[in-house]
């Protein structure tokens, strides 16, 4: 038998080329494709189901052997630390909620009022190239494609299709495909601008001229001037505490009273220092064991250089399908390119990617797709219009 | 044609791919040696062609690609390009040589494999994903090849099975020589 026949070399060209003809028909999106994953995806359910179960044993085997020493010597460090986390946790909690009440004070969006759905990990990428895991919600959730999914850590993707009615599937932030826009936040605040800047804080009056907190519900905090005067220091903390983003890292060394008092200020600063701090930049990931990189960005002399150990957190543009403010993680490197490229930044990001358990997606539409209420008609009234 | 559907081997291959697509989603996408996947539909396409020839490895990888891009949610047609090229390639290897004892079908499915997995990240270049794999590569193939090696013992007679190969023809798949005109 030949190895070679016309028949046979045309049966492979036309399998080639079905190939690629399904590849461009799913590439410009079909309904039918969509049906037949969808219907697939349901024949597949029950057989999946099935193998999960029967070879439950064998990934408990498995994980036994390969993994008892690293969870060993994870588990006892993982206690160290909670101990240690515990008498922070208190802290933190009392900033967050001050911090809410701030915001909330200013009109500012906050993370914390934004709704989100708590998922369990249920698949992991059965292919060496995509960062992709499965979830056990769906649209039945409200879970849409694009919506970003955190864990306390932070950021950890993005929902990517198909989304099922009780499935969904996430692209990790380590995905070469992933990107976000961000901000760098420094981890060493800035230098003091040369100029002192005097804010006036009401109800600061307090004995010895020392600042006093600011009274929740107080709508006046932003244009009231009082008698009493106190320098507010622009420090990185406007940002950084200024949002009630779910990072389980605070500022180290941070004294509770010291910031308090640094919050209180930015009540009165909260503005001018958000558009001083941050520098924006394209987030993307570089697939798996590859840092994922910051690029696009400007070396801004004023606002310092770029430096190990910076924050990374989503920049919650107009189009950006994150809100801003998630933590995405710290940078690990910085390479100085030419002046045109701008610098590149290496992230480390803060959720453990390899060990995730439970996720939170967050349910937001972007800015941009928001449909626009009209705003009512307002008439002046009679005192202000002078008539 | 109903009974060419039944009697071909569509009916079979839907029916154990559908069992490997589920492993491939569950077991394998947990067990991960040196932290790679390990790819069992990859490995019955390199297998199929080793043990029934390069038509209808290029034929079982196509189907078995088509099945994978719809469990997994790849672009629909490109692992039917790499499984279809992979058990092509075993096929091929398997056709050309002399006298293909049983452990030669297992390197050249191992080779099919790893043919296979190395034009992933080409495929998807060229449908427009960045692809970043680099020395990583070098990793993955040699476990998805292993891997793929251990198990034709088992993926071999299955694919012969399911391509409805039967035992004179695979001998004569064994003996090109002798069987040619």
């Amino acid at each position: 038998m030949p190895l070679y026949t016309p028949g046979r070399r045309r049966a492979i060209i036309l399998l080639l080329l079905t190939s690629i003809l399904l590849v461009t028909l799913d590439l410009r999106g079909n309904a039918l494709f969509d049906a037949a994953r969808t219907g697939f995806n349901k024949v597949l359910e029950p057989v999946e189901n099935a193998a999960d179960v029967v070879t439950r044993p064998v990934q408990n085997a498995w994980r036994g052997i390969m993994d008892y020493e690293e969870v060993a010597d994870e588990n006892r460090e993982l206690r160290e630390e909670l101990e240690a986390q515990r008498a922070d946790q208190v802290v933190a909690e009392a900033v967050i909620i001050e911090n809410q009440q701030l915001l909330a004070l200013n009109d500012l969006e906050s993370l914390s009022e934004i709704p989100t759905v708590v998922a369990t990990v249920v698949g992991q990428s059965p292919t060496n190239l995509d960062q992709i895991i499965e979830i056990n919600k769906g649209s039945n959730d409200n879970i849409e494609v694009g919506m970003a999914v955190v864990t306390p850590a932070g950021l950890v993707g993005k929902v990517t299709p198909p989304v099922t009615a009780d499935r969904a599937r996430v692209m990790l932030i380590t995905d070469s495909r992933y990107a976000v826009d961000v901000k760098i936040v420094p981890a060493v605040p800035p230098p003091p601008p040369t100029t002192t800047t005097t804010t006036t804080l009401p109800g600061s009056a307090a004995p010895g001229g020392g600042t006093a907190p600011v009274a929740p519900g107080d709508s006046t905090v932003a244009s009231a001037a009082t008698e009493t005067t106190a320098t507010a220091p622009p420090t990185s903390d406007s940002t950084a505490t200024g949002t009630s983003a779910p990072t389980s890292e605070p500022t180290p060394g941070s004294d509770p009273a010291a910031a308090a008092a640094t919050t209180t200020a930015v009540a009165t600063t909260t503005t001018l220092d958000l558009d001083l701090v941050r520098e924006t930049g394209g987030f993307n990931g570089q697939g798996d064991g590859s840092f994922p990189q910051v690029n696009f960005l400007d070396q801004t002399p004023e606002l310092g250089r770029f430096e190990d150990g910076d924050y990374v957190f989503t920049s919650g543009s107009e189009d950006s399908l994150a809100p801003a403010n998630i933590p995405i993680g710290r940078v690990v490197n910085v390479v100085n390119r030419s002046t045109s490229e701008g610098p590149l930044l290496e992230v480390e990001p803060f959720s453990d990617l390899d060990r995730l358990y439970f996720v939170r997606v967050v349910l937001y539409k972007p800015r941009s797709e928001v449909p626009l209420v009209p705003l009512p008609t307002t008439t002046t009234p009679p005192e202000l219009s002078g008539g | 044609m109903l009974a060419s559907l039944v009697q071909g081997p569509l009916l079979r291959l839907l029916s154990v791919g559908l069992i490997v697509v589920a492993l491939q989603r569950t077991l394998f996408a947990d067990l991960r040696p040196f932290d790679v996947v390990v790819q069992v539909v990859l490995a019955l396409a390199a297998a199929t062609g080793a043990g029934s020839g390069p038509q209808k490895g290029a034929l079982a990888g196509f189907a078995l690609g088509l099945m994978f891009d719809l469990g997994v949610g790849t672009p629909l047609g490109s692992s039917s390009i790499t499984m279809g090229l992979a058990g092509f390639v075993a096929g091929y290897v398997t056709s050309i040589t002399i006298d293909p004892q049983w452990w030669l079908a297992t390197l050249f499915t191992g080779l099919g494999a790893a043919v296979g997995e190395a034009c992933v990240p080409v495929v998807r270049s060229f449908i427009g994903e960045d692809t970043v794999l680099g020395a990583r590569l070098f990793t993955i193939l040699p476990v998805v090849a292993g891997a793929a090696m251990l198990l034709s013992p088992l993926f071999v007679p299955i694919g012969r099975w399911c391509m409805r190969v039967k035992r004179p023809e695979w001998k004569a798949l064994a003996e090109p020589a002798e069987a040619s005109p």
